[in-house]
């Protein structure tokens, strides 16, 4: 723990530091540069685990929302980008918590010039649907981890677990996957 | 086989789910600082203020040598 903010001490230049403290200290500019830094590697993670670019811009803000509000119990010692990307994590959490889980046949159909057949189409649907079924943790862990195949470490920081939860949380995704695909004919 | 069955349920899920570009399109700044400027509370003058200012109005006004005093403080 000790050693890891050192390091995160060691790597941030005195102007990145100054920059974090006045940021805390409620600097209104500050937060302009950390958001103009930043937004760019908050919206590419909140749009990997939401996978909806309009919902990913509003997400993004809310994530800065929050850590606005929060800025007075940030230590400008430690890491802004992986903080930001813990609130991000959290926050894309919440927005899959909210989604329907069902997905319409009809929107599945604009996809249908990427797949061959009427077989591989219903798959496909039968597939998104299963995943939209998932708890929002798990789902989350599984785009991450599965789809975008993110290192576990990373996801483990952002999600503010251990590796070992991270992994277990893919296996728990892929085995309720498996058994709802089972369920509706497909053996993946 | 474990593998290769593992391989095919990937391949099946990154099929199934919506290929997004994790690329930002336009700057958001713009509507993080609508979001700050309407979520945060307005600056009002605090309940206890007005309070202060009622009774040293009323006072004045009930005792008139009381005006007097005020502006020996101020």
């Amino acid at each position: 723990m000790m050693a890891a903010q050192t390091e995160a001490r060691t790597q941030f230049s005195t102007a990145e530091i100054e920059t974090l403290k006045r940021f805390a200290a409620g600097d209104l500019s500050a937060f302009e540069m950390l958001f103009r830094q930043h937004q760019a590697q908050v919206y590419g993670w909140i749009v990997r685990v939401v996978r909806d670019t309009g919902a990913a811009e509003d997400l993004t803000i809310e994530t800065f929302w929050r850590i606005y509000r929060a800025r007075e119990r940030f230590d400008p010692e430690r890491s802004f980008g992986a903080w930001a990307r813990r609130i991000a994590t959290n926050v894309a959490i919440d927005h899959l918590k909210t989604v329907p889980q069902e997905v319409s046949y009809s929107a599945e159909a604009v996809r249908a010039v990427e797949v061959d057949s009427d077989l591989q189409q219903h798959i496909c649907w039968q597939t998104e649907r299963a995943f939209r079924q998932l708890p929002a943790k798990l789902q989350a862990v599984a785009k991450l981890a599965l789809v975008d195949e993110r290192p576990y470490e990373e996801i483990s920081e952002s999600l503010g677990i251990s590796v070992g939860a991270v992994k277990s949380r893919v296996f728990r995704a892929v085995r309720l996957l498996r058994k709802k695909l089972k369920q509706s004919g497909i053996e993946p | 086989m474990k593998e290769t069955n593992d391989a095919r349920f990937k391949s099946l899920l990154k099929q199934a789910l919506r290929p997004i570009s994790p690329e930002l399109q336009r700057d958001l700044w713009p509507q993080m600082l609508r979001r700050i400027d309407e979520r945060s509370p307005a600056k009002t003058v605090p309940w206890f203020d007005w309070a202060l200012l009622a009774i040293v109005v009323i006072s004045n006004l009930v005792f008139p040598h009381s005006i007097l005093l005020l502006l020996y403080q101020l």
